[in-house]
């Protein structure tokens, strides 16, 4: 169980897809200019990642190594095209807005990735925990990405005013170079959380010995 | 020996390949199946909401086919109350940033009512703002002729192409309106 959960855990924190992996870069520069796109996208992401893992973990023992790679790219874009279609015929307005990236979603290489690092060498219980923590922090990191550029860029996070009709918004936040530095300040507010968090643990571990 | 077994490999893995593709092929044709109506459904709903939009006093449209001669105009509809045409609405298109724009023009009693956005894949939070109310109210009330857009429309900033697809759309949508004359 404890396991299970730190499968889970690791793709939240330890080993967050977007800003400790560094993979899925496309999307999570791409559509990350307002909050629900970053939303949108990430949860689109997050279906595909734990079908895929599910789907990969059951044919592990199947899959000749020689050609892994191929089969699982057949996996992923079927089931892309399969979200793709489901969502144009149940959320409409969501699938418009993300128009082109669902479909780029199969060359998102957080998700080739979970398949040949996880799914493919782990049972499929361990597989879906991966996949959702991944798709998880996935989602997290776009939404808060997105909503700090939109926030910048826009005045609005999740389309509600937040700035006042006196800000001006740095629309520069919103357009692609916009994207590189929002993804910046996430990385080092990040590391820095880490360090911090790193240092107070051996300050504690340095008191207990002195004490004890 | 090795030339052997590495023939008989290729078959192999090919005969899995293959498998997987037909798996995957009979899913995704099982998908289609199940959600094309429905994706064609919405599509109309969308079109008839917009028809019913652009053309506020319409009780049924019917597509009118008349030879407008501009190529970049698809369809014209005429919006039909007690058998009698209340307006017209064109759809036009025109090339943005990032694929066509596509628009949907209503035009009553010689003014533009609203101009709608059906199709765009332009860069969100940019250019696709041309589909927000603060943009396309610019249009409304101008006068139905081919030169009433020209200059008159503030472009979106930093998004001056998508600003310009939309304007070349309407203006499209217009002189076709003009060329379409006294057949109305």
């Amino acid at each position: 169980m404890e396991r299970l959960w730190s499968d889970f855990a690791k793709g939240i924190k330890i080993e967050n897809p977007v800003l400790r992996l560094v993979l899925g870069m496309c999307p999570a520069l791409a559509v990350t200019t307002s909050a629900i796109n970053g939303i949108g996208m990430g949860l689109a992401t997050t279906a595909v990642l734990l079908m895929s893992n599910i789907l990969v973990s059951l044919l592990r023992n199947m899959i000749p190594r020689k050609i892994r790679i191929p089969s699982f790219i057949v996996i992923i874009a079927s089931f892309v095209t399969i979200v793709d279609y489901t969502m144009a015929a149940l959320v409409p307005p969501i699938h418009q807005a993300l128009g082109i990236f669902i479909p780029l979603i199969v060359v998102n290489c957080l998700i080739l990735g979970r398949a040949e690092a996880f799914a493919s060498k782990n049972p499929l219980v361990r597989s879906v925990a991966d996949g959702l923590g991944m798709g998880v922090g996935f989602t997290l990191a776009l939404t808060v990405l997105a909503a700090f550029r939109e926030l910048l860029g826009a005045g609005t996070v999740f389309g509600v005013a937040i700035m006042g009709t006196t800000y001006q918004p740095a629309i520069m936040m919103i357009l692609p170079p916009g994207a590189f530095l929002g993804l910046g300040f996430l990385m080092g507010a990040m590391n820095w959380w880490d360090r911090r968090a790193r240092r107070a643990e051996l300050k504690a571990r340095k008191e207990a010995l002195t004490h004890g | 020996m090795e030339a052997d077994s590495r023939r008989e490999d290729i078959h192999r893995l090919g005969a899995f390949l293959m498998t997987v593709c037909l798996f995957s092929a009979l899913a995704l044709a099982f998908t289609y199946q199940v959600t094309a109506p429905r994706i064609e459904e919405n599509r109309a709903e969308m079109e008839r909401a917009a028809l019913q939009r652009v053309i506020p006093g319409a009780a049924s449209f019917e597509e009118t086919r008349i030879d407008n001669g501009v190529a970049a105009v698809e369809n014209i509809y005429s919006g039909l109350r007690d058998g009698v045409t209340v307006g017209h609405a064109i759809r036009a298109v025109s090339p943005g940033y990032a694929g066509d724009v596509v628009v949907m023009v209503g035009i009553q009693e010689r003014a533009i009512t609203t101009v709608e956005v059906l199709e765009q894949t332009e860069t969100p939070g940019l250019g696709a703002r041309i589909t927000e109310a603060d943009f396309l109210d610019g249009f409304s009330g101008l006068p139905a002729d081919s030169t009433a857009v020209d200059g008159v429309i503030d472009s979106i900033a930093g998004a001056t192409v998508s600003t310009d697809a939309v304007v070349e759309a309407v203006g499209h949508a217009l002189k076709a309106h003009e060329n379409m004359g006294e057949e109305r």
